[in-house]
């Protein structure tokens, strides 16, 4: 089996106010395009209640950076009790959703995705003095880079919900 | 050979609960199938008392060597109040009257690649005698394994990804407007 080295374990970004769901969708779907990511989305739920709303969203975006490294974002959308209302801004009428965001994410370092280096025990424990000893410094260099990446992702979607704004000075 | 694309885990599921319009899906996947050279072959059709299970696959010849298929599969659970598992209700929406049906509705979308794939009589060239296997064996991981991930199995992970999309924009669903 693969190994999973989590770089970065629920990192939350929680939000309650005003946003449109296909503009959050499309920057982080943007973003990762533009990162030369692909795209995964193993769970989508959209629950359409008499007084409300409840969107769910798993994606796993993923990007091969070697034959023996992949990096996985894993990134958990729930919206709660989202309703649909209408903004008047600048004189234009606007569809917009109201309700709590909360965006939980992963990043995690998959090493050996293919299986290679399972069986024999002999491989397994090459493999183990491989990745310590040798490849080392490559790994830690990927898992730099992916933590950028999981900490650009969350700026960029704290930029579009607007959570800069409080921050401290 | 096949390579299963839900086995490796290119495969989406969706679950969407609420009014939409159940006539307008299916023209969606028969006009998106068929636009993109798909053979259309609806395999399963189950009507029960409040659920219907739907199965298409649409498969394509992308060369000689190689054919595409696609698999979408629903499960609708209707109320089962009326005479048929969904019975569709008028509903105004943007001012405008529409018909359309309110359940939940589990939808996955998946796909595999056949290489070496059998004629128009059934017959598999590459699969006649022992040493035809080895050599497409041999052929696949050693000479045509770069070509199998980048010209077939993104390509076809592409396609699925356009008609999800697709299906979302038909159900009205929020998360839409994928850049892939």
């Amino acid at each position: 089996m693969s190994e999973f080295n989590f770089i970065i374990k629920n990192q939350n970004v929680e939000y309650e106010g005003l946003f449109r769901v296909d503009e959050l969708y499309q920057v982080i779907n943007k973003f990762l395009k533009d990162l030369g990511y692909d795209w995964k989305e193993p769970k989508h739920h959209e629950y359409v209640g008499d007084a409300s709303k409840y969107v769910e969203l798993r994606l796993e975006p993923w990007k091969k950076v070697s034959d023996y490294v992949k990096l996985v974002l894993r990134i958990n959308i729930k919206i709660y009790d989202m309703k649909d209302v209408i903004i008047e801004k600048e004189g234009k009428k606007i569809n917009m959703q109201k309700g709590k965001v909360v965006v939980k994410l992963d990043a995690i370092l998959v090493t050996d995705y293919e299986g290679k280096w399972e069986e024999p025990p002999i491989k397994y424990f090459l493999r183990a003095l491989f990745d310590k000893f040798i490849y080392k410094m490559y790994t830690d260099n990927f898992a730099g880079q992916l933590k950028q990446h999981a900490q650009m992702l969350i700026s960029n979607i704290k930029s579009y919900l607007n959570l800069y704004n409080y921050r401290f000075r | 050979m096949k390579v299963d694309l839900k086995g490796a885990g290119y495969y989406e599921v969706l679950h969407f609960s609420g009014y939409f319009d159940l006539e307008k899906l299916y023209h969606y996947i028969y006009s998106w199938l068929s636009s993109n050279k798909y053979k259309y072959n609806e395999k399963l059709y189950k009507q029960k008392k409040s659920e219907i299970e739907w199965e298409i696959e649409g498969t394509k010849k992308v060369d000689g060597y190689a054919k595409f298929s696609i698999s979408f599969a629903l499960h609708l659970y209707g109320d089962g109040s009326g005479p048929t598992p969904v019975d569709p209700v008028e509903v105004v929406k943007d001012g405008v009257k529409r018909k359309l049906v309110k359940g939940r509705v589990r939808i996955t979308i998946s796909g595999g690649i056949e290489t070496g794939y059998s004629d128009v009589f059934g017959e598999n060239k590459w699969n006649k005698t022992y040493f035809r296997r080895w050599l497409q064996n041999f052929f696949e991981k050693a000479v045509l394994k770069q070509d199998i991930d980048i010209k077939y199995v993104d390509k076809l992970y592409y396609e699925i990804l356009e008609f999800y999309e697709g299906v979302k924009k038909v159900l009205g669903m929020y998360a839409v407007g994928s850049f892939y």
